[in-house]
Parts: structure tokens; sequence; C-alpha cells
């Protein structure tokens, strides 16, 4: 929002309002959200206490304690996954002008998973409990980064370039390759299997607040990165040569957009394993709604993409009560029909 | 002068009220590619942690009676159903990628593509977790009927077989159900999910004489359909209106080309769990060895498909043992190089 | 020897084969054609003439079952072909589309000789008669020299000259045609419609096309139908019966008709949108 005021091709100023208004609702919903994150768990905490425990923290308090001490972590991660999924999503999309860009579409969450579970199998991620924490999202935005540049490398062969077809079915089948070398390394080695179980079914728990630091500075990194190139990606969207008589430097663009977008999906990666979806659902429902405007899709993408992940975490320990779905599971449900919904509006 | 048919080197078979046009190439390369299964399967047959020497495995299946009871038990309990099972699957996912392939006319079309598999396994799942005590011969059955639901679903949806639309709307339809299947896995008991769990990855190791029976009378029928229509099929690849005015009637033959794969593949499913790749692969392999109309592509894609699975449950075995890697895993780290080597060379279609 | 290829055979022309009546007709709700009627006379050539989305094709299509009617009933020697088995309609009535499509590495044979597909059953899959036909079906139309070659490898000329072969290797005594010269340069359209002629002269076929170069049709059709906005404007029998005023009722251009100067026939050419008569 503060990119669309400091542009010099400002919007018109009605509508500039009015998407400043959709922009801060969005947030606002997001406040609502985490209040209502919070209070779910084994036990339903209220809103209000929710709020007092943030603001007005009573150690003697057993609620206050449980919101703090245990529910808090859950949320924060919860935030940075989303609004990671989501702003890689919304890259994703601008980038390949795919409208079924999204991380898991596009295999960047399998060639994650691969990544993480080869460094551990090798142990190559440093012998001490931190370093492995710390080397995670690195490694899982190189293995993320690795296998999507294949597969642009392979779907940009022939004649029309990359076609979303091409995209996903490359996506696709390298997804399917990644796994099947992740299913084979998982049963050749039990130690691994034993140590990544959970973290493989794309899930908010096992968390630690070193393991959400040590995520939270690449994901910074790379989101500061995407505001920055966002007008570039305005001028991308007009069509490759236009983008050029408009002196966007397309490679360099393209590079800094896509390694972004790896680095945001390997941060949440490593947090809550491949958790699909959100980067599909997100920054469609922002351009449904508010606008197709990159400046603000970008930023907005995050703040939608961390409101459906709570929302999806929140459904997924809920609905089955006392059981816990994988969050992962329950984006999937979601987006799913979103992808079929996007497929038949724009191929027919 | 000789005969057209004659000089296009077919030659005339004819037998009583039958009479057939073929090519004594495609015949004699059918015949080599079953002598290589049958080698390959003899040598599965032999190998493993127990392993039978082939003069003793001849005799063996002469007279079963000079085996000791270690031998006959391993034999026939533990390898020949199982090395069976792969082949016939195979064979069911091979003739099932080439039916799906010709009356798409998408060659990129796959029964497991399109959410055929994932429908089966919600509905096999369903089967193991909500009444463990059914016995394996109801797996196929709940298979088929998820798949056929499957089906439907993506061909509703997408309203044209021909197009895109059609793959995407199938890979997102089986992204939905393969939520569900981690629904079911996540949150039944522990040791049913492990028994899902086996079956899920495409392991062969569950296989019985039972089992085989079952898969062996819906391979006979969907082999029967595919066979009595390939004629038909061959018209209609020249497109709707020459087909029609060739008098093949093209709902009746879409409804039976349609049905008759996803009913082999769901029960192929629901007998050694999910096998990636071998529709697409086979048909497109056995083009590449010969030409022909669609009873040869069907014979050939059903023989190559054997052949594939068998190849990768043996490699699953014997290479990492005494660890056994799923046929699944196995098969789809040889598909995905396949795959991208079929879309280089349609990259300028898609 | 087929019954077709003695020319004593030939049908008296005043004998109807397949005929229209009252036919409406289109895609979706949307109806293309409405209330048109047609004879179509045996052994006779007759083109179909229009300007684009005239209803020409969509006329042809329902007249050939490609197209279920809205209206009206289309029928084939006093049968309506709409409730006819489509197998046994297919012994007797040919289609030849605009755009078949060729699956790739099909031989020039064997696209031939699918057209025997509806005179073939499952156990008797291929007959003496079969291959006669087949024969004969490739030598009349020249295509027997690349028998062996992929349809994909040849000319445009020549891959039209199959799918012809196609549809008379099926044996049909009447075949309807959609834009069989589209797309093909001027010497491999006349050859085709010189094939064509010589099917309904020397051969017995009736013979029913969608064209879209109105002097081709006016020189080799025996009658010329013409059509605009789903309807039939005027029917040229022989066609030397059309005038200027017909072709700028249809076509809504100004056109000077000159004779041939070998047959005498008339021609057609267009004038410049300046000139004024």
């Amino acid at each position: 929002m503060s990119g669309a005021r400091t542009q010099p091709l400002s919007l018109p100023r009605r509508r500039a309002h009015g998407r400043l208004a959709a922009g801060l609702l969005a947030l606002a919903l997001l406040v609502i959200m985490c209040a209502i994150h919070l209070g779910i768990g084994s036990r339903f905490i209220w809103p209000g206490t929710v709020v007092r425990a943030v603001f007005a923290y009573d150690p003697a308090n057993f609620d206050h304690k449980v919101i703090i001490g245990l529910r808090l972590l859950r949320l924060l991660s919860g935030l940075l996954v989303g609004a990671a999924l989501g702003m890689s999503g919304a890259l994703l999309q601008l980038v390949t002008r795919n409208p079924l860009g999204e991380p898991h579409v596009l295999g960047l969450n399998a060639g994650a998973a691969l990544a993480v579970v080869l460094a551990t199998t090798l142990g190559l991620a440093g012998g001490t409990a931190f370093g492995a924490l710390a080397a995670r999202p690195l490694v899982a935005a190189i293995g993320a980064g690795l296998l999507f540049s294949l597969i642009i490398t392979a779907s940009s062969a022939g004649r029309d370039g990359l076609t979303p077809l091409k995209v996903i079915l490359c996506g696709v089948a390298f997804s399917a390759f990644a796994a099947s070398l992740t299913s084979a390394l998982l049963i050749l080695d039990e130690q691994t299997l034993a140590d990544l179980r959970l973290w493989l079914a794309g899930d908010l728990s096992g968390l630690t607040y070193a393991g959400l630091a040590c995520a939270a500075v690449p994901a910074a990194f790379a989101a500061l990165g995407a505001l920055a190139i966002t007008p570039q990606l305005n001028a991308l969207a007009l069509g490759e040569n236009v983008a050029s008589g408009l002196g966007v430097n397309l490679r360099r663009t393209r590079f800094a957009a896509l390694g972004a977008a790896a680095l945001l999906c390997g941060a949440s990666v490593s947090l809550a394993g491949p958790v699909g979806f959100v980067g599909l659902v997100a920054p469609h429902a922002v351009r449904i709604l508010i606008s197709r405007d990159a400046r603000l899709l970008v930023p907005l993408s995050a703040v939608a993409g961390a409101l459906i992940l709570l929302g999806a975490d929140a459904a997924a320990r809920t609905l089955l009560a006392p059981r816990e779905l994988a969050t992962g599971i329950m984006t999937a449900v979601l987006g799913a029909p979103v992808f079929l919904l996007i497929v038949s509006r724009y191929f027919r | 002068m000789t005969s057209p048919s004659h000089a296009n080197g077919y030659r005339r078979f004819a037998l009583g009220p039958v009479a057939l046009l073929a090519r004594p190439v495609a015949v004699l390369a059918c015949l080599a590619l079953a002598l290589l299964v049958m080698g390959l399967a003899a040598y599965a047959v032999s190998r493993g942690s127990y392993a039978i020497a082939l003069p003793d495995l001849a005799r063996l299946l002469r007279a079963p009676d000079t085996g000791t009871r270690e031998q006959l038990y391993i034999l026939y309990d533990i390898r020949m159903p199982r090395i069976l099972i792969a082949a016939l699957s195979g064979a069911m996912l091979g003739l099932a990628g080439a039916a799906m392939q010709s009356i798409t006319r998408n060659g990129l079309a796959d029964p497991g593509l399109i959410g055929v598999k994932e429908g089966a396994s919600v509905m096999v799942l369903a089967v193991i977790l909500l009444f463990p005590a059914a016995s394996v011969g109801w797996r196929p059955v709940a298979g088929m009927a998820g798949g056929l639901c499957v089906a439907l679903l993506v061909i509703l949806i997408a309203r044209d077989l021909s197009r895109t639309r059609f793959v995407l709307v199938g890979i997102g339809v089986s992204w939905m159900l393969s939520s569900i299947v981690l629904i079911f896995l996540t949150t039944a008991d522990i040791r049913d999910v492990q028994t899902a769990l086996v079956w899920m990855t495409g392991s062969l190791h569950a296989a019985g004489w039972p089992l085989l029976s079952v898969a062996a009378i819906w391979a006979l029928a969907g082999t029967v359909i595919l066979f009595a229509t390939a004629r038909a099929s061959d018209a209609a690849l020249l497109g709707d209106g020459a087909a029609t005015g060739l008098g093949v009637r093209l709902r009746r033959l879409s409804v039976l080309r349609l049905a008759a794969p996803v009913l082999m593949t769901a029960a192929s499913v629901s007998c050694v769990g999910s096998l990636g790749f071998v529709g697409l692969m086979a048909p497109h392999m056995a083009r590449f060895l010969m030409r022909g109309n669609q009873v040869t592509l069907l014979a050939s894609s059903a023989l190559v498909g054997a052949l594939l699975v068998l190849a990768a449950d043996t490699i699953g075995r014997l290479a990492f043992a005494p660890l056994q890697i799923p046929a699944g895993i196995v098969m789809s780290v040889m598909g995905v190089p396949f795959f991208l080597l079929l879309l280089w060379r349609r990259r300028n279609q898609l | 020897m087929s019954p077709l290829s003695n020319p004593s055979l030939v049908p008296p022309p005043d004998v109807i084969r397949l005929a229209a009546e009252d036919l409406a007709a289109g895609y979706g709700r949307h109806a293309v054609l409405d209330g048109v009627s047609l004879d179509v006379a045996a052994g006779r050539f007759t083109a179909l003439v229009g300007p684009n989305g005239s209803g020409k094709s969509t006329l042809l299509s329902a007249m050939s079952r490609l197209l279920a009617p809205m209206r009206g009933v289309v029928t084939l020697d006093g049968k309506a072909i709409h409730r006819m088995p489509t197998k046994a309609l297919a012994r007797e009535l040919g289609i030849l589309p605009q755009n078949p499509l060729q699956p790739e590495g099909l031989s020039v044979f064997d696209l031939v000789s699918r057209g025997r597909y509806p005179h073939q059953g499952l156990l008797r899959q291929w007959s003496d008669a079969d291959e006669a036909a087949v024969e004969r079906a490739m030598r009349l139309t020249g295509t027997l020299e690349f028998a062996r070659r992929p349809v994909d490898d040849l000319s445009g000329g020549q891959r039209q000259r199959c799918w012809i072969a196609m549809a008379i290797a099926q044996e049909t005594q009447t075949i309807l045609l959609d834009e069989p010269t589209a797309f093909l340069d001027l010497r491999y359209q006349v050859e085709i419609l010189d094939l064509l002629h010589d099917l309904t002269l020397n051969h017995g076929r009736t013979i029913v096309a969608v064209l879209h170069d109105l002097n081709l049709a006016v020189s080799y059709a025996d009658t010329v139908v013409f059509l605009k906005d789903g309807a039939i404007r005027g029917t040229a029998s022989p066609p030397a019966d059309c005038t200027p005023a017909l072709i700028r009722d249809v076509f809504g251009i100004e056109v000077l008709m000159v004779p041939h100067p070998e047959t005498g026939g008339p021609v057609f050419i267009p004038r410049r949108g300046g000139d004024t008569a």
C-alpha cells in the first residue's frame, strides 16, 4: 500500500482509497484470525482472554501460560509459512504468467522435501542440532530452486515457450520423480524416516523458536527483494516484448523473482513441510477481490496466504477433534477445487 | 502384380468364417516380446533370498513332487503368484494406456493421470480401514467402483476428452483425492494404516492366488472389450466426421473404450497399489517397436507393460536386498525421464 | 467387377437419390439452416456454393447425419437416414469431412483399407471383396504407387486423393464431400475435381460437394446450389443457367459474365469495387 503511494504512476484516487480500505480490512481479518487461532486447542480460550494474555501477561494465569508458552509459537510459524507461501505463489504466477503457478504445482515443495531428506540422510546439515535447523531453510530453498529451474528449462523447450500445460506436466512429472526418490531414501534409511516423518506430512507441529528464527531471516530478505521488483513484474505482465521496451531487464527480474520464490518456499517447507495450494489460492483471491497490480498483489498475497493457512490450521485441529489432521491436508482439500475452478475458467 | 495388401506386408489368415489380415512382422515381434516376458519371469522366479537354479526350476515345474517342501512353498506360494500378478497388472496398465491414448487422441493421457488411481485408492482404503475383516477379493470391486466414479467426475467437469482441460482437470481431481487418502492415513488406527501403506506404494509382496484370480477375471473382460472394438477405434482415429461416415457408433465406442481402461486400471491399482507411468510408457514404447493398427498396438502395449512392471518389481526386490523397494518407486524413477522425452518430442504442440 | 464401374448402369438423370425436406439444423440452440429443401439427382455432381457462414457445410453435415436435424427429414432412396442403423447407412452413403484427422505414421494402404470398415465383421475382417475394392479405389485415384508411404509425408494434393480413395473404397452409391479442394494449389484442385467428375460420369456415383471456387463449381458440377443465410437462393441446373443477378444476390458482389473460350460455359469475373456497370 505504501508502494502504491510512492510510485510515480499512482492509481486514481478513489480506487486507491477502496483498495487501501480492502487491504486494511484484510489485515484486520488477519488479526481476528490470529486471536481465534490462539484460542483453539485441546481447551478453547475466548478471544478476550487471548488479547489480555498478549498485552497484559499474567504468569499466574494458566490460560495465559498456555497461550504464550505453547500456542504463540504455532501462530507465529503459521503466519510465516502462510505469508511466505502466498507471496511465493504470487511471484510464480507473475513470472511464469501462468494462473496455475504455485509452489506445489510447480514442484518446489517436492524439490525442497527431497533436498532436506537427502541432507539429513547424508548428515550434511552439520553435527549440531542448531546447525541442522539453521541450514534447513537454505537446503530446502536450494532443492526447490534446483528442481524448479529444471522444470522451467524442460518446459521452455519448443516453439511456443513456456505454456501452462507444459509447465504443469513437467511439474507433475518432476514432483513424482522427487517424491519417489524421497520415498526410496526413507525406505533405505530408517533413522531419517524416524526424524522426518512428522515434518513430511506438512504439519505445523514439532516447532521451535530457533527453527522459526532460522526460517524468518531468509524469508524476510526474500520478501524485501520481492517487494522491490514489483514495478518490473507489472511491466512483465504486459508481455516480454513490452517489458523489454519499457527498459526492464528480463533476465535479472526473472532471476530475482524466482530466487525470492524459492527462498520463501524453502523457509516455509523447513518449518511446516510441504504444504500445498496456499500459494495458488491466495493470489487469486487478492486478484479477484482487490487488485491485479503487482505492487498490491505481492504484499496482499502474503496477508491472504497467512489468513488461509491459519484458517486451514484451525479447521484441521477442530474438524475431527480430538484428532488432528495435518495442515497440508486441509489446504489441499480447500485448494484442489480452486485449482479445478481456475482450470475450467482459463482453459476452454 | 501382387495385391496391395500383400505388397504392404500383410498376409491374410483365414479359417472357416474367420478371416484376418495381419503383418507377419508384427506377429513375430509380439512373439519375441512374449518370449522376453517369459524369460524375465523365469529369471525373477529363480532369484531372491532363496535362490532356485534354472534347471531346478524347470524340473520343479515339470514334476512338482521332486522338490523339497521349502522349494515348493517358495515357488508356488510366494514367487509365482507375485510374478504372475506383476505381469498381469503390467499388461492391464499397458492396455489401459493404449486405449485411453487412442480414444482421447492425446498421447499424454493415462488413466493414472486423470485420478482413476486415486479414486480406486480411496475406495480400497475405505474397505481396508472400515472393514478390516473383508477379504482381498472385495478390493478390486471397490477400487473399480471408485475409479469409474472419478473418471465420470473428470469427464463431467472437463466436458471434452481431447483438450488440455481434460488432463488438467484430471490432475486437480487426483490432488483432491490424494488429500482424502491422507486424511484416512493420518486419522485411522496405526495398524490398519500400515496395511494400507504397504498396499499404497505399489508393492507386490502381498500377492497371492485369490487376488490373482480376481485380477485375471477383470483383465479378461477388459481385454475382450478392447480387442472387439479395436477396428472401430482405428476408424475413430480419423476424426468424428470420418468415423461416423464409416458407420462407427461413436457414443457407444467412447463409453466402452473409456470404461475398459478405467476398470482395468482400477483393478490393477486395487491388486498391487499405485504403479505410475506404465500406462503412459508402454504404448509409446510399443509404437516405437512396431507400427500398426489398434490390434497390434494393444497386443504389444500389453506385453511391454508386463515387461516393465516385471522388471521394476524384480529390480526393487533384488537391487537393495534384503531391503525391498516398492515397484511403484522404481517405476516412477524410470518413468520420469521417459515422460520428459515424450514432452520433448511434442514440445511444439503443447 | 463392381456394378459401380460399369457405365451402362449409370442411373437416368431424373431419379432422386438424396433429398432434404424442410430441414432445420444448427449448433446448440442456434439454427443455421431453416426450412431447406433440396433434391439431389442420382449419378450427378451437385456443388453447394455460398459465402462464409451461408450454411453450406451445415447442410452437408445434416444430409450426412453428422448433425441431427432440429426439424425436417433427410431421405436416401426414400428412407430417412437419421433412423437407419449407422453401419447400414455407411454402405450406402460415404462422407469426407473437411478436416479429417491424420493419425501419425498411418500408411496410405492402411488409410484406404479403413474405408472397408462398414463391410467387415468381427470375424470376417478381410475378404476378397475388400481387397478388390481397395485396389480399385487406389488405382482410380492414382495412389497405388505410394501405398506404403505414410500419409503425412505426402503433398496436400496426394493426401486429399488418399482420403478420396478411402471414400471410394467404401463403395457407396453416394459420396458427400466438404470442401475437398480447400487449401490446395490450383493444379491439385483441378486434379480432384477431374476425379470427382469422372466418378459421376463413368462410375455412376452421386457426388455432393461443398466448393468455394465459383468458377470451378460452375465448370465441373451438373447442378450448382446457391446458399445464403441458411436458405437456398437459387439452383442452376445446368450451371449455364447462372446469372450475374443471382451471384450478386448471393455473394454481394458485382460480376461480369463472359463465355468460356473453349466450352462456351459461363465464367464470372468480379468487378473492382470502384467500377460501375
